[in-house]
Order: C-alpha cells, then structure tokens, then sequence
C-alpha cells in the first residue's frame, strides 16, 4: 500500500516537474508575447499580421545563423566567425552570379560548400589543434573580412536574379515570406537531428561532458567538428538568404550576427557549461531580439540602444540561468 | 653561469626579443625608410597605446581570463573626455579622474560577475564590450568633441627629447613588472593563474585576486585611452575597435598562453612592438589594408600553434 502510494506520489512528482520544464521552455515565448504587447502600445500598426510576418520575415537570418550557434554552444563551443562568413558569402554569391540566370544553382552549392569550409577548419582548430574555440573563430572571422574585402575590392559588385530575389526577398501568393519557410525548414531539420537522432544525442553527451563521452565510445573531435560545420553552413545559408533581401553585395550586411546570435542562444537557455538547450529556446530569442530591436527603433533609440540592450540582455541573462541552476 | 641561469628562466621572452630584432633587420632590409627618426618615432607612438592595453590584458589572460572590453573601455574614454574637458585645468583634471573611475567601476563590475558570479569570462565582457561601444556611441555618435590643446600638448609633447607617451608606457611597464615579480600580489596572480584549486587551498582569496586582475585591466585600458585622447585631439566613438583583438595578439605572441600562470609583461611589450612593426611595414610597402586583416589573424594563430606544440 505504502509502495503504491509513493508510486502514485513519484508520477505526479514527475508530471510537476514537467510543467515547470515545459514553463521554462516556453518562457522566452511570454516575454515575446509581452513583447510585442508593448509595440502594439507604443504603435497600434504593429500589431497587423502583415507586420508580424514582416518582423518574423527579418528575424529569418538571424534565426539561422543562432541554429547553426545553438549547436557550436551546446559542444561548449562558440563561432565568433558567423558575421564575416555571412558577409563573404553574401558578397561572393553576388560577384559569382552578376544576374546570369544559369550561374544561380551553381553559386548556391558553391557558397554554401565555402560555408561549410570554413565551419570545418574552424572545428580542425578547435579539434586537432587545440586553441581555444573563441581564439580559433576570432582568428577566422579576421581572415574572412579581409578576404570579402580583398575579393570586392572595398566596392562590392554583381547582381542577383528574380529567383534569387524570391526566395529571399518574395512573398508567395504575395502575402507569406518564402525566407520564412526556410526557415521553418531550417528550425525543422535541427529539431530532428538535435531531438530524434543518435547523432543528436552524442552533441547533448559531448557538450554534458567531453571525458565521459569519449570514455563510451563517442567520437568527440568528430562531433565538435561537424557542429562547427553545420554553423558554417548556416550562415552561408543566411547569407545567401540575405542577398536575396538586398540584391547587391554589401560589406556590412554581417555587423552584430556574432553578438545577437549568441544573444538569441543564451535568452533560448542553451548554457555555456554545454549539453544543455535547443532549438526552439533560440528560435524564440531571435524573434524576441528583432520585436526588442523594432520597439526601440520606434522609441528613436535606434544604434546606441540597440547596442546597450544587447549587451544587458547577454549578461543579464547568463546571469540569471546560472542563478536558476 | 649566471648567464646560464637567467637563459634558462626567460627562455621564452629571449626568443621572443630575437624574433623582434629579426622582424626589425629584416623590415630595415626590405624599406630604406623604415629606420628612418619619423617612422620609428610614429611606430613608437602607435605601440604606445596598444603596449599600454597590453600590459593590463596581460593580468587578466595571467588569471585564466579574458578581456574584450578594453576597446570600448578605450572608445569611452575619448568621448568622455571630448565631451567633459574645458580649458580650464580643474575641469581637465576633474574629467581624467572620473574617466579613470570609470575604468575602476567597470573592471569591477567584470571581475564580480567573474569570480563571484562564476561567468565565463568572454560572455561577460562580450557583453560589457557591446554595452560600453552602446554607451560610447550615445554620447557622440560621430567623432569630435573639443580636446584642450594643453592637454594635447601634455600627452604627445616630450620631455628632453622622450615622447610623454613613452614615459607613460615605460612607468606602467616598469610597475607591472615590479607588481608581478616582486611583491606577494604577483605571487598569488601566477598562483591564481597556475592552478585556481592549489591557490585556494593554500589560503589565496582567489576571488579577490581576479577582481584586482580586472580593475587592474579596465584602468589601464582607459589610460590608453587618454594618451589616444591627446594624440587625436578628438572623441571617436570607434576608435577602439581592433584593441581587443591586437592585445590579445600582444599577449598571445609575447608567450603568456591562454592557460594562465606563466609568462609576463616583459614578452607582452615584444609582442605589442611586433604587431606595431608589421602593420607599419605594411603601410610602408603600401600594401592593401585589407591584407593587415588575414596578416593579423595569420600571426596570432601560427603564435597559438607555436607555443602550443612548445608546451606539449
């Protein structure tokens, strides 16, 4: 009877706890919720669906970019390479295409093989070499900005197709973003691997602890290499996404994606102690990093602002998940 | 056998001094100008600064940290000061005190969040960096301000022919040295930086150490921010920008690895002078800024190979 009763105590036990889980996970989506109460505050407009898939059709570059950040972070990792390579790709896919319709599907496999590249080097570094993740990106992220700018000359030319132009910057049926679904597709792909496959569950165990992995059978360096990769590809995938947006090559189109997609994985509870987080925390906190952004662009306090509240949000929130563990 | 002994202890910083003297012949070899009164002059006043970030970065890397603010902290300062500064000498002294309190108050900020709250040390000052450049930017968002000539004249005049930013390089290396080799704080900063476990079980406040290593960073920083402050004679809201990378660089070259407890700012001076040397040979032979970029990022990491084969 005794047994029976604790059984039954254990069971409701678990289902709290699963609540509380469930609450935290959704916790990112109230403050965007709350969020984009306040825009609709301060400009009643904001809040048409029109605008929201507007707001949600900007975040897709980011959100991608923090997919591929989300796996890096959770090996204990970080890629402070991801702007540079967004801006080399974005310039390159440019300069290779120059409106020729036959060039396009070429380019797209091209630059998106550089992206992943540059992912696999960095993850060699971290890997084989042994510097330390944020030494090896940082280095990485130099070499990228002087090649994209060797490589335009400091003038960036070329020019993109309709095709191109649909996908980053179309509508289909002239009112859903078509960036949007790739997004969706991206979030989709990442949800899979991260939650349903075994390689999914070796990225969790290496970042939880690397020695204890290693000790049953995994093999880490593989793993922390192709987490780097897949970040790389990511954001060769914004930044081609991107250009699709501007249409012309741009050197400064990759400026604050290191920082807001570390920004968006840590709000999204992926910690820096590794093996912990997903996919769905740091989808919430791109969104939420681009309403934060639109409301202080409506409050006038555009770049500066920006700028401080970025830098709050990534202590404050590091802060804040160490104080919950 | 003296000689011998002191070969064996500075092993590191000799080779370093080599590699610097042989950048040095080798750069006189290739550009006529290079050795030249001006450019060596210019280059000093280049290294000035960046020597200056340097030393205090040394202290926090010496800890097993890390800092990315300094150029912020940098960028701050000149606003500040071309914000604040009137001609008047009370006002001049007034705004250099409160920019170095500043300094104080953000190093202590980033060594609490640090060693109390147990942050990563780069997601701290990842985020501080971007708060501060926020900062910055507020207060003026374009370059320019007004800086007092006195002032000016104060920090790129000289005294009996030494460059004043010189004098301010040479003090501050002179006392990092003096404060990590003679005295009990430097022990327990290379204690500290060794092993975090050992130190505390030999009775090390660890905590307080690395705070001090820190303050010790962001004070310094904005030191060589009022030194850039005179030479520009304006608030630039951007100019700090590569700092955090180049001393870090400094440092790396210079042979204190990333693993904390060894090395020192007799190497970090080298390592600054290394990158000043490069940067202005690049200059010199005009070749494209843009290669300074990968020439950089190709220096720091054959140097973090380097000591890393050396240390296995």
């Amino acid at each position: 009877m005794n047994l029976f009763h604790r059984k039954i105590n254990d069971e409701s036990f678990l289902q709290l706890s699963k609540i509380r889980e469930i609450i935290q996970k959704l916790g990112i989506y109230f403050v965007l919720l709350i969020l984009i109460i306040i825009s609709g505050i301060f400009s009643p407009s904001s809040l048409k669906p029109i605008h929201f898939l507007n707001v949600i059709r900007q975040t897709s570059a980011l959100g991608i970019i923090g997919i591929g950040q989300t796996f890096v972070i959770i090996t204990q990792g970080i890629d402070l390479s991801v702007g540079a390579n967004l801006t080399l790709i974005e310039i390159l896919i440019c300069g290779i295409i120059r409106g020729r319709g036959e060039m396009v599907l070429p380019a797209v496999i091209f630059c998106l093989g550089v992206g992943a590249l540059i992912g696999l080097i960095n993850g060699l570094g971290v890997t084989k070499l042994k510097l330390p993740p944020f030494v090896m990106t940082l280095v990485m992220s130099s070499i990228l900005t002087g090649t994209y700018l060797l490589y335009s000359g400091g003038s960036p030319k070329g020019k993109i197709t309709n095709s191109l132009r649909f996908i980053g910057a179309g509508r289909i049926g002239n009112i859903f973003p078509t960036a949007i679904i790739v997004w969706i597709i991206v979030v989709a792909v990442a949800f899979v691997i991260l939650r349903y496959t075994i390689f999914g569950r070796y990225i969790y165990s290496t970042g939880g602890n690397p020695k204890t992995s290693y000790l049953s059978g995994v093999d880490v360096n593989l793993v922390i290499i192709i987490t780097y990769i897949i970040s790389g590809f990511c954001s060769a995938l914004a930044g081609i996404l991107l250009a699709g947006y501007l249409g012309t090559g741009s050197l400064t189109v990759g400026a604050g994606y290191d920082l807001n997609s570390i920004a968006a994985v840590i709000m999204g509870g992926t910690t820096f102690s590794g093996g912990r987080g997903g996919i769905m925390g740091t989808t919430g906190g791109a969104l939420v990093l681009t309403v934060l952004f639109s409301i202080l662009t409506i409050l006038g306090i555009a770049h500066s602002g920006k700028l401080m509240a970025q830098g709050l949000i990534i202590i404050g929130m590091v802060f804040l998940y160490t104080k919950k563990r | 056998m003296f000689f011998k002994q002191f070969r064996q202890k500075n092993r590191a910083f000799i080779t370093i001094y080599l590699v610097l003297i042989f950048l040095f012949l080798i750069t006189s070899l290739i550009s006529p100008v290079f050795h030249s009164y001006e450019n060596i002059s210019n280059i000093l006043n280049q290294a000035a600064a960046l020597g200056i970030v340097s030393i205090g970065q040394t202290f926090v890397i010496l800890v097993l940290g890390i800092d990315l603010s300094v150029g912020s902290v940098i960028s701050l300062t000149t606003v500040t000061c071309a914000t604040l500064m009137k001609d008047d000498p009370l006002a001049m002294c007034l705004t250099v005190i409160l920019c170095l309190a500043i300094g104080i108050g953000i190093g202590l900020l980033n060594g609490l969040l640090v060693s109390k709250v147990k942050l990563p040390p780069i997601i701290v000052t990842i985020g501080m960096m971007v708060l501060i450049q926020g900062i910055a930017l507020q207060i003026r968002i374009a370059p320019g301000g007004y800086i007092p000539k006195s002032f000016g004249e104060i920090i790129s005049g000289s005294l009996c022919f030494v460059p004043v930013s010189a004098i301010i390089l040479v003090s501050l290396i002179t006392a990092a040295i003096i404060l990590l080799r003679k005295t009990i704080f430097g022990n327990y900063i290379y204690a500290t930086g060794g092993s975090e476990e050992n130190a505390k079980l030999a009775g090390i406040n660890v905590e307080k150490v690395t705070i001090f290593s820190y303050i010790i960073c962001s004070f310094i920083a904005v030191i060589a921010g009022l030194v850039l402050t005179g030479r520009i004679r304006s608030g630039d809201p951007l100019i700090g920008t590569s700092f955090a990378i180049d001393s870090i660089s400094a440092v790396i070259i210079g042979g204190t690895p990333f693993t904390g407890g060894q090395g020192g700012v007799e190497g970090t001076i080298a390592g600054a002078l290394i990158i000043s040397i490069l940067s202005n040979i690049l200059n010199l032979l005009s070749i494209s800024s843009f290669y300074q970029y990968i020439v950089k990022g190709l220096v720091l990491l054959t140097a973090v190979i380097l000591y890393s084969l050396r240390i296995e």
